[in-house]
């Protein structure tokens, strides 16, 4: 496992998630979402509790980069190297200076989603001959993949819209939506 | 597929699909058969690595995705649970509205 990935992802999500499962929050969200007020008031304490989504999501996030990693550069510890540091780039270049939790959960998932991605496709070019039934599974794995790589920068884009106040500021008659957070005063 | 005793000597036969339909065909006794028989070994020995070899690729593409899942899941749950307590909502998965006070 890469150290800033196990630097900045704590290792058990034990004191967020408390004694419920993975699926039991995913479930209360669900109601949540559905209007049930007994279950936004259970989400809205979970997030109080600082570093909520680093919690919950640190694990699996490490797990799955280590396992990715891992079958892309095989003992080649060059080719290893190699794909940690662009994807510690490319995190570092999509949270910005101060990210939440939360957009700290959203790049760890676009990044494994485009390394995942990346990694099929390489793989896929790279094989000189393959059987039908397996170019097939290829297609449709790969397929999955870039519907999740879109969808987790969707996510990401839709919080960083939605969570932060828009600013509006006319230049010369010109308009510019700045998003970012105010100054007070 | 393979050898028949025909009185005191024995025959290699093989195989094939023709038209939907397994065809035995005579190959021939003594050292004819014996090489035939050799080579068909061979050849059902590569098909099944082969068929190992796949079946091996897909299991390992199934674990890599499989291995996302769990991420995937609980980053659309926590992401909801943020704009839900955030006072946002959606209607059947379309996009993410503040709800009117």
């Amino acid at each position: 496992m890469p150290d800033s990935v196990a630097k900045d992802t704590p290792a058990a999500p034990k004191p967020a998630a408390g004694d419920r499962t993975q699926g039991e929050f995913i479930a209360t969200v669900r109601r949540a979402e559905a209007g049930d007020p007994a279950a936004l008031a259970e989400v809205k304490k979970l997030f109080d509790r600082p570093g909520a989504a680093d919690l919950l999501g640190g694990n699996v996030a490490a797990e799955a980069l280590r396992l990715l990693v891992e079958q892309h550069a095989g003992k080649n510890h060059v080719v290893r190297a190699a794909v940690t540091h662009r994807v510690e780039a490319l995190r570092a270049e999509l949270s910005g200076a101060s990210p939440s939790p939360l957009e700290r959960l959203l790049v760890d998932r676009v990044v494994l989603t485009w390394l995942h991605l990346h990694h099929l496709e390489s793989q896929y070019a790279g094989r000189e001959s393959m059987s039908l039934p397996l170019a097939a599974h290829y297609q449709k794995c790969m397929s999955v993949a870039q519907k999740r790589y879109l969808a987790a920068i969707k996510g990401l884009a839709d919080v960083r819209r939605l969570a932060l106040p828009v600013l509006q500021v006319n230049i010369a008659r010109k308009q510019v939506n700045v998003a970012g957070t105010v100054a007070a005063g | 597929m393979g050898w028949e005793q025909r009185g005191g000597q024995r025959y290699y036969y093989s195989a094939e699909r023709v038209g939907g339909r397994v065809v035995k065909r005579y190959v021939g006794a003594g050292y004819v058969g014996e090489l035939t028989a050799k080579y068909d070994a061979a050849t059902r020995a590569e098909r099944a690595a082969d068929a190992e070899d796949d079946r091996q690729a897909r299991d390992d593409l199934d674990d890599l995705t499989g291995a996302l899942t769990p991420l995937h899941d609980l980053a659309d749950a926590l992401t909801a649970a943020a704009l839900v307590a955030a006072g946002f909502h959606r209607h059947h998965r379309g996009p993410w509205r503040k709800r009117r006070a």
